[in-house]
């Protein structure tokens, strides 16, 4: 327990040690959480515009049957 | 060579080869590179645990000025030989590299509060970073503010080029002017000027960093391409209804 408190100061410096680490760890990582909310967001809306894509819908009204 | 990787399906199937030989490494690399800066790496004489400090802040300055210039010369490409990828790689790396200039003055100001007292100074290294992180900015503003993608695509590249020259001004900012900041220690003519324990640690870092932002960089360039992609496809929706 001791040992723990004794490393989290940091020699006095545990404030402003941990705060640097914390700042790159919440931004390097919310860039990723950001980046791979955008490439499934994208990826969503392809797939919404395929499934009503003008050549679909005309292959579609071809077969009388709809595609689901 | 390079024209073939222009096609979206080939590019995604070279990204899904490469990404995991990147992030697992970039991972492993990071976490090694955390474990000896934090537990395994001895105080400075000087400045003591404060030092640790400089496993985060060291690469992500490299970070912040390796990216500028991958971003710089990716516009030129962009410029000169009109590569539709070029762009969109500038596009990709100019969130990364702001973030990493971020992460750098973040963690600067707070080392300079104990070590030098004050949280920030006007002096030429902390200004001429501070002024790349605008120039980072500015870029991603700049390829927003026209209706017509390519013309803010060309206007965000002339901006990157012209900036490119505060790269070498941030890099020999403390030869050329009085500053608080340390001049270089590691990358210099006669060798690193600090000791081994604490370089491993630095270097775990960079190349964790360095293939931390390659990740990004392909995972951000696979969302633009799509979004391309999703662009024209409703384009080309609307066209048709309203051809109907």
């Amino acid at each position: 327990m001791q040992m723990l408190s004794e490393f989290l100061a940091m020699g006095g410096y545990g404030s402003f040690i941990w705060a640097a680490y914390g700042t790159a760890a919440i931004v390097l990582l919310g860039l990723l959480y950001l980046s791979l909310r955008e490439l499934r967001a994208t990826g969503a809306e392809i797939a919404a515009l395929e499934a009503n894509s003008p050549r679909r819908r005309r292959m579609d009204d071809e077969d009388g049957d709809e595609i689901k | 060579m390079i024209q073939k990787y222009a096609n979206p399906a080939r590019f995604n199937r070279l990204a899904a080869t490469l990404l995991p030989w990147f992030a697992w490494p970039a991972a492993i690399l990071i976490f090694a590179g955390l474990y000896f800066a934090l537990f395994n790496s001895p105080p400075d004489y000087q400045q003591g645990e404060s030092v640790r400090i400089m496993y985060v802040h060291v690469p992500s300055a490299w970070m912040a000025l390796f990216v500028y210039t991958c971003m710089a010369i990716s516009c030129a490409v962009g410029l000169i030989w009109k590569h539709p990828l070029a762009h969109i790689a500038a596009q990709a790396a100019a969130p990364i590299g702001a973030c990493f200039t971020f992460v750098c003055l973040m963690t600067g100001s707070l080392w300079g509060k104990p070590i030098w007292g004050t949280w920030w100074v006007w002096d030429a290294r902390l200004t001429s970073v501070l002024i790349l992180f605008f120039l980072y900015l500015g870029f991603l503003a700049l390829q927003n503010a026209f209706d017509d993608p390519a013309r803010g695509e060309r206007s965000a590249a002339i901006l990157a080029l012209v900036g490119l020259i505060n790269v070498p001004i941030i890099h020999y900012s403390v030869v050329w002017w009085n500053t608080l900041h340390q001049p270089a220690s590691v990358i210099k003519m006669a060798g690193p000027a600090i000791h081994s324990s604490m370089l491993l640690p630095l270097f775990l870092m960079a190349i964790g960093f360095k293939l931390y932002f390659l990740t990004l960089l392909l995972l951000r360039m696979k969302a633009l391409m799509m979004a391309r992609r999703a662009r024209g496809m409703s384009m080309a929706q609307l066209h048709h209804q309203a051809a109907e």
